[in-house]
């Protein structure tokens, strides 16, 4: 127990080079925990946008691509899937649902998703669970199966991060933009859309969309012609209200099946599919495609850390090394009351220990900083839902692992001090 | 001298020895499951060891393919899209997708190797039931295995099935049952007991 006291106070002596040390250690550590916390919040939040969807359809493209755009509103789709090619699908005898989407606007850098009220019904997030209104909805309040959230052919459902950072609550008009920029240069604002619900928070890619009825798609395009405007031309909303808007596409759609064990060849149907080139994907496939895709920079970021971490160590070696020559006076002292050469070793190595213990708990406060930090940003940028818990079991492992590596490699200089206090005795001779 | 050297070569391989176990974070090669012991205390007897082939009732044929002996005039009526066509090419389809389960299987304790074809992943990327393919690539752009080539795994909890793309070795009791009668629905369910990486031997 002294012997860690004598080892506090010898470093406390020698604060600056000590908290450099540390300091180096902490960086090292707090750059592994988050490069791995990062990792598996990546996957915990891709898995958790969508649940129990058997099949993701779209125009022909890839498997990534097209469970990017469809799902995650990250990329954009290739081309349409037609109305009547929609239709004949959904009416497969084994499917249950379909729920459709249809991409291509946006507001003010969140995405503009046209769908119908089966998307209120069957879509399911994380651990099974659907959609909640927050505000608004329809007129029965809890669940949106019932009455409809897209009353008016104008409505629009926010999820929970727009009406949050955009400061929209039910009732405010809302315009929207052609095209997904972040910048919406060009509006549809002769149809301007009412917030008529507000999503409660899921911690996916909902929360930063805008809904509206496949109807107001077609309605907001209703004076474009050839992918532009036609000058002049503004249709009343009211005129448009009594048309017929039946959607002639739509850009992608889920569908649940009544049996899972179908999936391959309903997917295999699709894929074959005469009218049109579609491709059918299993979001579970898809998804081990991507991991096995980042995988690949995962593991290299890792590797990195880790030779971070071994650097970091190896300073800690030269700080306690370059501090021996001076000490040598210091250490016959010691031997001068009473200690052994073995008690010599252990001050050294109890240094090291300490000085990696101080790096762990300077790493662990900086990575919880970062991931307050970084993690605000991350989500506003990704959609990306970090939770500041505390460290998972292989995080203690590695950390016990860096504790036992710092004791280690403490043991050349401390095999050095043993060496020195052999030779010089009780005297020193500088 | 010697020693002094022999130390510093000790310190340095423990180190290097320490980045290769910190670099080792991904997911173990090893991973397996077993289901807790105590509900497979009475089928302690030898699981019978399948192959895919066993999975199809003794003396069935698959339909043989109409499209065979086509002429080219008849294959060409057959895709106009016209509605009587589309109908029989729905039966062709139907007929072709017929695959009747072996009954004399159902509740036997097997073994099966196989690959992973994901169905719904929980939070911690972890599966709690998927379906056993014979082959992979069978989910992406080849005809897929007909329906007694595909067993539908059940676990009793969210398992890591290694990276995926490595064969599995399953050993559970094995359900054959008729599913859904309007389609003539028939398959394979297996109550899993035990996940493991499958090698060749």
């Amino acid at each position: 127990m002294s012997l860690l006291r004598l080892a506090w106070a010898s470093l406390a002596n020698r604060r600056l080079t000590a908290a450099l040390a540390i300091l180096a250690i902490a960086m090292s550590v707090a750059l592994l925990l988050s490069v791995e916390k990062i990792r598996r919040d990546a996957r915990t939040s891709f898995t958790n946008t969508v649940s129990d969807v058997d099949l993701v359809v779209g125009a022909r493209s890839g498997a990534i691509q097209l469970l990017l755009y469809s799902v995650f509103r990250i990329g954009d789709a290739t081309n349409n899937v037609s109305w009547q090619s929609y239709t004949e699908i959904a009416a497969r005898p084994e499917v249950r649902w379909t729920i459709p989407l249809s991409l291509g606007d946006s507001h003010r850098g969140f995405r503009v998703l046209g769908t119908n009220e089966d998307y209120f019904e069957h879509y399911r997030y994380g651990e099974e669970r659907s959609l909640r209104f927050a505000t608004g909805g329809p007129a029965d309040g809890a669940d949106g199966a019932d009455d409809g959230a897209f009353g008016d052919l104008f409505d629009a459902v926010l999820g929970s991060e727009v009406a949050r950072t955009l400061g929209y609550r039910v009732g405010d008009p809302i315009v929207v933009s052609h095209g997904t920029g972040r910048v919406g240069i060009v509006e549809h604002d002769d149809q301007p859309f009412r917030v008529s619900a507000v999503l409660a928070p899921t911690g996916t890619p909902v929360d930063r969309t805008v809904h509206v009825s496949l109807e107001g798609i077609e309605a907001m395009h209703a004076d474009w012609r050839g992918g532009a405007r036609v000058p002049g031309q503004s249709t009343d909303p009211d005129t448009l209200r009594a048309a017929d808007l039946r959607p002639r596409a739509v850009t992608a759609f889920l569908l649940g099946l009544d049996s899972p064990r179908a999936v391959l060849r309903v997917q295999r149907a699709i894929n074959a599919y005469a009218n049109e080139p579609l491709l059918a994907v299993l979001p579970g496939v898809a998804l081990r495609e991507l991991w096995n895709l980042v995988g690949v920079a995962e593991r290299a970021l890792l590797i990195v850390s880790s030779f971070v971490v071994v650097a970091a160590l190896v300073n800690l070696v030269s700080v306690l090394l370059a501090s021996l020559e001076e000490r040598r006076r210091e250490i016959a002292i010691l031997r001068a009351s009473g200690a052994r050469p073995a008690h010599v070793f252990g001050l050294l190595s109890a240094e090291a220990g300490l000085l990696g213990l101080g790096g762990i708990v300077g790493g662990l406060a900086l990575h919880y900083a970062l991931v307050l930090v970084g993690g605000v940003w991350l989500e506003k940028r990704f959609g990306l839902a970090t939770s500041a818990g505390p460290p998972a079991a292989s995080d203690w492992m590695v950390l016990g692992a860096i504790l036992v590596g710092a004791v280690l490699v403490g043991c050349l200089p401390a095999w050095r001090a043993y060496r020195h206090s052999l030779a010089d005795g009780m005297t020193v001779r500088i | 001298m010697l020693r002094r050297l022999l130390l510093t070569v000790a310190t340095l391989a423990t180190v290097i020895g320490g980045v290769a176990v910190l670099a080792e974070l991904v997911p173990a090669k090893n991973w397996a499951w077993n289901r807790s012991a105590s509900a497979d205390a009475s089928t302690d007897a030898a699981p019978l060891s399948l192959g895919w082939e066993d999975l199809v009732p003794e003396g069935f044929e698959p339909a043989p393919d109409p499209f065979a002996t086509i002429t080219s005039e008849q294959l060409e009526k057959l895709f106009d899209g016209s509605p009587e066509s589309n109908a029989e090419l729905a039966e062709i389809e139907t007929a072709m997708a017929y695959a009747p389960v072996d009954e004399t299987l159902d509740g036997r304790l097997v073994t099966l190797p196989g690959y992973v074809v994901p169905l719904d992943f929980d939070g911690q990327t972890r599966l709690e039931e998927f379906l056993l393919v014979p082959y992979f690539g069978a989910c992406i752009h080849t005809p897929p295995p007909p329906a007694n080539q595909i067993v539908m795994a059940e676990l009793d909890e969210p398992v890591d099935i290694g990276n995926g793309y490595e064969p599995v070795l399953l050993r559970g009791i094995l359900h054959a049952e008729t599913v859904n009668s309007a389609l003539a629905e028939a398959g394979y369910r297996m109550d899993v007991q035990s996940v493991q990486p499958y090698e060749l031997r």
